[in-house]
C-alpha cells in the first residue's frame, strides 16, 4: 500500500506546483516509483514545468478521466524523463474552470468515488507515492483531493494576511476530515527572506516562531523552511522553464527534510498497522 | 429516478435566430412532426419578438408555457445571446429549453446552475461563423456539441437535486450524528466496498441506521457480507 500527500495551500501562487515536483523528482531519485497529478484545474501548471513527451494533442487529462467512462487510468499516465516518475496533467485552465463551475454536486460525488478507486489501482500498479498538486482554497476538487490524502503539505509564503487565512481553513478542512482516516498533517513556509540584517532577522524569527507555535497548536507539525532562491524566481521568469529537475538542486535540503519526515511518519503507522 | 424519466424532462434544446427558428437539437422526437414543429415555430417567432436589443441578455427567461400544444403542455426557458461583433448588432440567437410543465418543479430550484451552465456552455462558441444573412455549417456543428453537453449537465443537475443523501456528499456527511458521520467517513473511503466482518459490533449498529437512510447497500459476496457506500 502506497502514501498520498496532497501539496495545498490557502492562495495562489505559494509555489505548490514546485514543491510537489520538487518533492516527487526527489522522491523518484530516491528509487520510490511516483505518480504526480495536477489535480489543480484552476491554474495548472505541472505542463510547464514537466514537458509532455508526446504533442498535447494526444493528452488525456485527469479531468477527462474523472466525467469519461471510456478512459482508463493507464491512458493518462505519462512518462517523464526519470523513469519511476510519472505524471497526470490536468486540462488548460478554460477547461478546468468550466469544469468547476459547471459541474454539479453530483458529479463532484462521483469524481470522489473515482478518485478514491483510481488511488488503489495506481497502487497495484506499484506506485509507492501519489503527489496531487491541488488546488488553492476549498472547492469541491481541493476537499476531494485532501480526502484521499495520508499526508498533507500546507505551503504558505510568510506574510501575516496570508498565515491567518491559513489558519481559518485549517480549522474548517480538519473539521470535515477528522476521524476520517489517520492523517499527518505538515506545514512548509516556503520562500522565507534571507537576511544579514539583525532588525530584518528578529522581525522575521518573530514572525516564524509566533506562526509556529499557533499553526502546533492546530495539529500541524512544521516540516522545514524553505529559503528565497535567488536563481530559483529568476528561472520562473523564462517564458520556457527549464526542466525542473535542474531547479529543484538547491531545493534538495529542503525536500530531504520534508521526505525524512514523511518516512518516518510511514514507518511510524506500519508498526501501529495501518 | 432514472435516465430515461429524465430524459423525458428535458425534452428538447432549440436555436432561435432572429429570422426565426432555424435549428433544432431533438431530444424526443414526438414534439417534431410536422404540426408541433410548426407550432413551436409559431411560439418561437413571438419569443424572438421578446427577445431582442431591448431584453437581458445571458439572463435566463421564463417559463414561457407554450398554449398551442393543450394536450401536451409544455413549457420554456428562453436564453438570449447578441454577438457583439461589429456589423452582427442586430443579430441575436435565443436558445429555448423545453420541457414538459408537469416538470416545472423540478426545474424551479435549478434554475441559477442552469442560468451557469448555458453562460459557460456559449462562451466558447464562435460568433465569427454568423454573417447577417447566413451562418457557416460549423456554427451548426458547435451548436450541436453545445446542446448535447447542456443536456447532459442538466440531467446531472436533476439528479444531484434528487440524490442529496449520499456518502459521497461531503455537506451531507458532516451533518450526520457523531458515530453515524464517523461510520460513513470511514466507509467512503472504500467506494468499492468493505466487508461487513470487519467492522466492530458497534459499528455493525450504526451500520443499520445508515442502512435505514439509503446511505449504504449490502450485496453477497463470496468472501460474505459486502457493504457499498452509496
Amino acid at each position: 500500500m502506497g502514501t498520498t500527500i496532497t501539496i495545498f495551500s490557502t492562495r495562489g501562487g505559494s509555489g505548490k506546483t514546485i514543491t510537489s515536483v520538487s518533492l516527487a523528482s526527489t522522491l523518484s531519485k530516491m528509487g520510490y516509483k511516483v505518480i504526480i497529478i495536477d489535480g489543480d484545474l484552476e491554474a495548472p501548471s505541472l505542463i510547464h514545468l514537466i514537458k509532455p513527451q508526446k504533442p498535447v494533442a494526444d493528452l488525456n487529462y485527469w479531468t477527462d478521466y474523472l466525467g469519461a467512462k471510456n478512459l482508463k487510468v493507464e491512458d493518462i499516465i505519462n512518462p517523464t524523463k526519470l523513469s519511476n516518475l510519472s505524471i497526470i496533467y490536468s486540462s488548460p485552465p478554460e477547461i478546468g474552470k468550466s469544469f468547476l463551475s459547471k459541474n454539479s454536486q453530483r458529479w463532484w460525488q462521483n469524481a470522489l468515488r473515482k478518485s478514491l478507486t483510481t488511488q488503489k489501482k495506481l497502487y497495484e500498479i506499484g506506485y509507492d507515492f501519489i503527489i496531487i498538486d491541488n488546488q488553492s482554497g476549498t472547492s469541491l476538487n481541493s476537499v476531494n483531493n485532501m480526502i484521499l490524502a495520508d499526508v498533507s503539505l500546507l505551503v504558505v509564503r510568510p506574510a501575516s494576511y496570508g498565515v491567518g487565512a491559513a489558519e481559518v481553513f485549517i480549522q474548517e478542512m480538519h473539521s470535515l476530515l477528522k476521524g476520517m482516516k489517520p492523517r499527518k498533517d505538515f506545514f512548509v513556509w516556503n520562500q522565507v527572506p534571507v537576511t544579514d540584517n539583525p532588525e530584518e532577522k528578529t522581525l522575521l524569527n518573530h514572525f516564524l516562531s509566533k506562526w509556529d507555535v499557533k499553526i502546533e497548536e492546530l495539529g500541524i507539525e512544521v516540516a522545514t523552511v524553505i529559503p528565497f532562491d535567488h536563481m530559483l524566481n529568476l528561472q520562473l521568469l523564462n517564458e520556457i522553464t527549464n526542466e525542473i529537475f535542474s531547479l529543484t538542486i538547491s531545493m534538495n535540503s529542503s525536500m530531504l527534510e520534508i521526505v525524512d519526515r514523511i518516512l518516518k511518519y510511514q514507518n511510524q503507522q506500519k508498526r501501529n498497522g495501518n | 429516478m432514472n435516465m430515461v424519466q429524465y430524459l423525458e424532462d428535458v425534452v428538447a434544446i432549440l436555436n432561435l435566430e432572429s429570422s426565426g427558428p432555424n435549428f433544432y437539437h431533438n431530444l424526443n422526437s414526438e414534439l417534431f412532426d410536422i404540426q408541433a414543429k410548426m407550432l413551436y415555430a409559431s411560439r418561437a417567432i413571438i419569443l424572438c419578438g421578446l427577445a431582442n436589443q431591448r431584453s437581458p441578455e445571458k439572463e435566463l427567461q421564463g417559463p414561457v408555457p407554450v398554449t398551442e400544444l393543450s394536450s401536451s403542455p409544455y413549457s420554456f426557458y428562453y436564453f438570449q445571446l447578441r454577438p457583439h461583433l461589429k456589423g452582427l448588432q442586430n443579430i441575436h440567437l435565443v436558445i429555448g429549453l423545453i420541457f414538459k410543465t408537469m416538470n416545472k418543479k423540478k426545474f424551479k430550484p435549478i434554475e441559477d446552475e442552469l442560468e451557469a451552465i448555458l453562460i459557460s456552455s456559449f462562451e466558447s462558441l464562435d460568433f465569427s461563423l454568423i454573417s447577417p444573412e447566413s451562418a457557416d455549417p460549423k456554427l451548426k456543428e458547435q451548436l450541436n456539441q453545445i446542446f448535447e453537453n447542456i443536456f447532459v449537465e442538466i440531467n446531472s443537475l436533476l439528479e444531484s437535486s434528487n440524490s442529496e443523501k449520499s456518502i459521497f456528499n461531503l455537506g451531507f456527511l458532516v451533518n450526520l450524528s457523531g458515530d453515524e458521520s464517523k461510520l460513513a467517513k470511514k466507509l467512503m473511503l472504500f467506494p468499492d466496498g468493505l466487508l461487513l466482518n470487519t467492522l466492530s459490533i458497534d459499528e455493525q449498529n450504526t451500520l443499520n441506521l445508515l442502512e435505514q437512510k439509503g446511505l449504504i447497500e449490502k450485496h453477497e459476496s463470496d468472501e460474505g457480507i459486502v457493504i457499498i457506500p452509496q
